[in-house]
């Protein structure tokens, strides 16, 4: 899963507290939920941001005249790393679907290089610290704020709330 | 010796004639003068009332070795083959000139010939594509009520057209036909109706799946031996996708034509069949053979039909007085074939359009950048302004798609065309889900639940190709207003899966009751209740139930009409029936939360149902705007849903008016449609099947 640890037992935590409260102390409940909802959202509403798997998968070659239009410039304005939980199996599947340039490039652009090889090394299934270090850079670093970069048109797709607005205007298509 | 002498002078006299005639006809067909095995029978045909058993009974008389008989439609001539010249022979000289075909006055005339034609006839007694003869759809006594249905004796006589004066008697029930503009008064219904005592007939139209609605319109024509009716498509624009006909009396062979779409037209002869009509037989005319080809019956004394008895296949039926039953559903709106050369609204727009230069208001064709602009204002704004109202009904997943998500191996790449609230995501945590939809509203909604998405159009989807293991389209395509655009959204999501990815897609379907069966969208509709309003707030819709509609339940509500982008030609559909049309506008009457918020304000018994329904919301405290971004999905999910849904249609003040009505655009899909949009692409269909008033489909992706 990739909803950060700490923050599901948070919802754990506040869903017994809120259903305790309410049970004994009907009216006061509500109050003290609203705040602790309050905080909880805010928690959840910021756990979701564009990962760099997100990224590179894609491509404006949606639009008109573009050839590749992959991979996009990450331009990040914030940048923020969550807690995953590790899965060797997740990761070591998804490593044959990755465009690897494009994975060196969008982690130079928001600064975590972090020595990953330039070359997909083989056998890299039984490379625990490779595997960790992809994990990290796959799905726990998070764009909040910023926008991608199309190489061929310069055509720049806002990132807001850490959902990539990749919609086309009309004349784009 | 005299006697046979002038009688061998006649009969070459005669045989002389028909020689004329048959090498006119064919010339490839030589006349001998020594005996051959093929022998020409001069003027013993199928149009002259003989057929191949009067004919046996004269050869067989005199002579044997018949091998084959054939017979000519419409032609007075046939030709016998013999197994050897000598028994050709035997015949000839026994027959000819002086034998009678049984029912003829006069002897047949015969003569050798070299050969006989091996394709007599290039009538193809074949049915075009869309047709269908139901035999036997009324009982022998419904049909001697209906004979007496109408008397004939003062009805109008059809309008003359052109030079050809048609003769034939017709009467009209529910809506005038007008013969001159070929079309429907569709503004004034006549007063009088399909008359009731055709109902049973009708409804079991609808029961047996002939029509999805009841018709509305009923011509009945009368017609006498030799009577006929010109070949004709059916206007498009004046009726709906079916045309029911009833024969009763006698039955008569109709005449179809293909009319080719394309001005070069077809480069060997159009197609042209005959089906035969037998009386008490329903004719269901559908599809091509309801918009691409023609019909007609031929001013005629006699048919030729098929004769599964006889030799050559073939016999010779005369006439008789036959009325027909013509239904049909008068269709709201213009028709969207686009077939330029049958279509009357295609050809109406072509006008227009020349005519002005914006193609907004009047436009009632679809060209991709009108399509584009009904899809914006009809369905991607709207979406945007209903999320939270429609996040909150689309709770329950449907159980086949789920099914199809959870079997896909760890480690998946899984991508949700058209998200919407991301009710398929999060399911199957093995997998590496991506959700994309155009609402960005929606699309916030599933941030806060924890779903990587982002906004697209599915047209153009921002991946790489055979990037997917899997992907799912819920409910999405019939928002696309071309066939064109439906195609490539396919297309598009096929392109982003790996070769051996499968996709799974759902869409609303026009049959909305699969063999009697109800589905619960229809369900649902409380007409046959009584209307009160306190009916409408115990419907406690989305809390157990599997389905997939909004709330609206008040079918006598009809909602505004459409006004651009070439909206304006489109129906509005009215809720919890079945459909009419396959393209229409949809209400969504949105009930907002802001209304909440307002009586929140008020003390006193709103706050009670407040607090029971909206946790998250002080009671005491009166909230300024949204207090929250996200709509109660978040934690207390179900709870939250549950009451939301219970207690809000409680309160709901009694102004039905006022409450804004949003109307989606969506074509609605008939049964092997979307199975047929995705045959046009490489592609293994796995399964197609129907689930609760959807067609869906799953289909492998193969290079």
């Amino acid at each position: 899963s990739l909803k950060p640890n700490k923050h599901r037992n948070y919802e754990v935590y506040l869903l017994c507290l809120s259903s305790v409260i309410h049970y004994y102390f009907h009216t006061a409940a509500v109050t003290v939920l609203v705040v602790a909802l309050k905080f909880h959202t805010i928690f959840l509403t910021i756990i979701k941001r564009m990962k760099l798997i997100t990224h590179n998968m894609l491509t404006s070659k949606g639009m008109k005249n573009v050839i590749e239009g992959f991979p996009l410039k990450i331009q990040a304005e914030e940048v923020r790393n969550v807690d995953i939980e590790f899965d060797r199996e997740f990761i070591s599947r998804m490593v044959p679907k990755l465009d690897w340039n494009a994975l060196i490039f969008a982690a130079q652009c928001v600064g975590h290089q972090e020595d990953l090889p330039e070359i997909l090394p083989e056998g890299y299934e039984n490379d625990d610290d490779l595997l960790k270090k992809l994990h990290h850079i796959l799905l726990e670093v998070e764009v909040i704020n910023g926008c991608l970069e199309c190489p061929e048109t310069k055509r720049k797709f806002p990132i807001s709330n850490g959902i990539p607005n990749m919609l086309l205007n009309e004349d784009e298509v | 010796m005299e006697h046979s002498k002038r009688e061998m002078c006649k009969a070459q006299r005669k045989i002389k004639r028909c020689i004329n005639i048959l090498q006119s006809d064919m010339p490839d067909i030589c006349i001998r003068q020594t005996p051959t095995k093929h022998i020409l029978i001069g003027n013993a045909g199928l149009t002259t009332n003989a057929d191949e058993s009067s004919l046996v009974e004269l050869i067989t008389a005199v002579g044997c070795g018949l091998e084959a008989l054939t017979l000519i439609p419409g032609k007075q001539y046939s030709f016998a083959s013999f197994s050897s010249p000598e028994q050709a022979q035997t015949v000839f000289q026994a027959a000819h000139g002086r034998l009678d075909v049984r029912g003829s006055a006069s002897p047949v005339y015969m003569s050798y010939v070299n050969k006989v034609p091996s394709d007599p006839s290039p009538i193809q007694f074949k049915f075009p594509p869309g047709l269908m003869v139901l035999e036997d759809f009324i009982s022998a006594e419904e049909e001697i009520q209906l004979m007496q249905l109408i008397d004939w004796g003062d009805s109008p006589f059809s309008i003359p057209e052109g030079s050809i004066l048609k003769h034939r008697q017709v009467r009209h029930f529910g809506y005038e036909f007008n013969y001159s503009s070929n079309s429907v008064d569709k503004e004034h219904p006549l007063a009088q109706r399909i008359p009731p005592v055709l109902m049973p007939i009708v409804k079991r139209f609808v029961e047996e799946g002939c029509m999805p609605v009841v018709p509305d319109q009923l011509t009945i024509n009368r017609y006498l031996p030799g009577q006929g009716i010109p070949p004709h498509v059916d206007t498009h624009s004046s009726f709906t996708d079916e045309i029911l006909s009833l024969s009763i009396g006698g039955g008569v062979n109709m005449d179809f034509r293909y009319i080719p779409s394309n001005s070069e037209g077809m480069k060997n002869k159009p197609c042209h069949y005959v089906v035969y009509l037998p009386p008490r037989s329903l004719c269901v005319m559908t599809g091509p053979a309801r918009y691409e080809w023609s019909h007609g019956i031929c001013p005629r004394m006699t048919d030729v039909v098929p004769n599964k008895n006889s030799t050559t296949g073939l016999q010779l039926l005369p006439r008789e007085e036959r009325v027909s039953f013509t239904f049909r559903k008068v269709r709201h709106g213009e028709c969207w074939c686009r077939i330029a050369t049958v279509c009357d609204s295609y050809k109406k727009s072509k006008v227009t359009s020349q005519e002005e230069k914006s193609s907004s208001a009047s436009a009632t064709m679809l060209d991709d950048r009108n399509a584009a602009k009904l899809e914006r204002e009809h369905v991607l704004q709207v979406y945007d302004q209903i999320a939270e109202h429609f996040s909150v009904t689309r709770h329950k997943p449907w159980p086949q798609v789920l099914e199809f998500v959870c079997s896909l191996r760890p480690g998946s790449f899984f991508l949700d065309v058209g998200c919407g609230n991301g009710k398929y995501l999060g399911h199957n945590n093995a997998l590496l889900q991506i959700g994309c939809d155009t609402s960005l509203e929606l699309m916030k909604i599933c941030n806060t639940r924890g779903f990587e998405v982002l906004t697209c159009n599915c047209l153009q989807l921002p991946f790489r190709d055979c990037l997917f293991d899997a992907a799912v389209c819920i409910a999405v395509i019939h928002h696309l207003a071309t066939e064109e655009r439906r195609l490539a959204a396919v297309s598009e999501m096929l392109r982003v899966l790996s070769i051996g990815g499968r996709g799974l897609i759902y869409v609303w379907a026009m049959e909305q009751q699969k063999g009697k069966k109800r589905s619960t969208y229809l369900k649902h509709n409380k007409t046959n209740s009584h209307d009160t309003q306190q009916d409408e707030s115990l419907i406690a819709i989305s809390k157990n139930l599997n389905f997939e509609e909004e709330q609206n339940t008040e079918s006598n509500q009809r909602s505004i009409k459409a006004s651009t982008s070439g909206a304006s030609s489109l129906p509005v559909h009215v809720n919890r029936t079945e459909f009419v049309q396959q393209d229409m506008l949809v209400p969504w009457k949105l009930k907002t939360q802001k209304k909440k918020e307002g009586n929140c304000d008020k003390k006193g018994h709103y706050e009670k149902e407040c607090r029971i329904s909206y946790r998250c919301r002080g009671s005491k405290t009166p909230v300024n705007g949204p207090s929250l971004d996200a709509p109660q999905t978040t934690v207390l999910e179900n709870d939250i849903k549950e009451n939301y849904q219970n207690n809000s249609y409680k309160r709901e003040p009694q102004t039905s008016g006022s409450d804004p009505v949003f109307h989606r655009f969506y074509h609605v899909f008939k049964q092997g449609e979307l199975e047929a949009l995705c045959s046009q692409l490489n592609v293994n269909i796995i399964k197609s099947y129907y689930d609760e008033g959807n067609w869906c489909i799953i289909f492998e992706k193969v290079s």
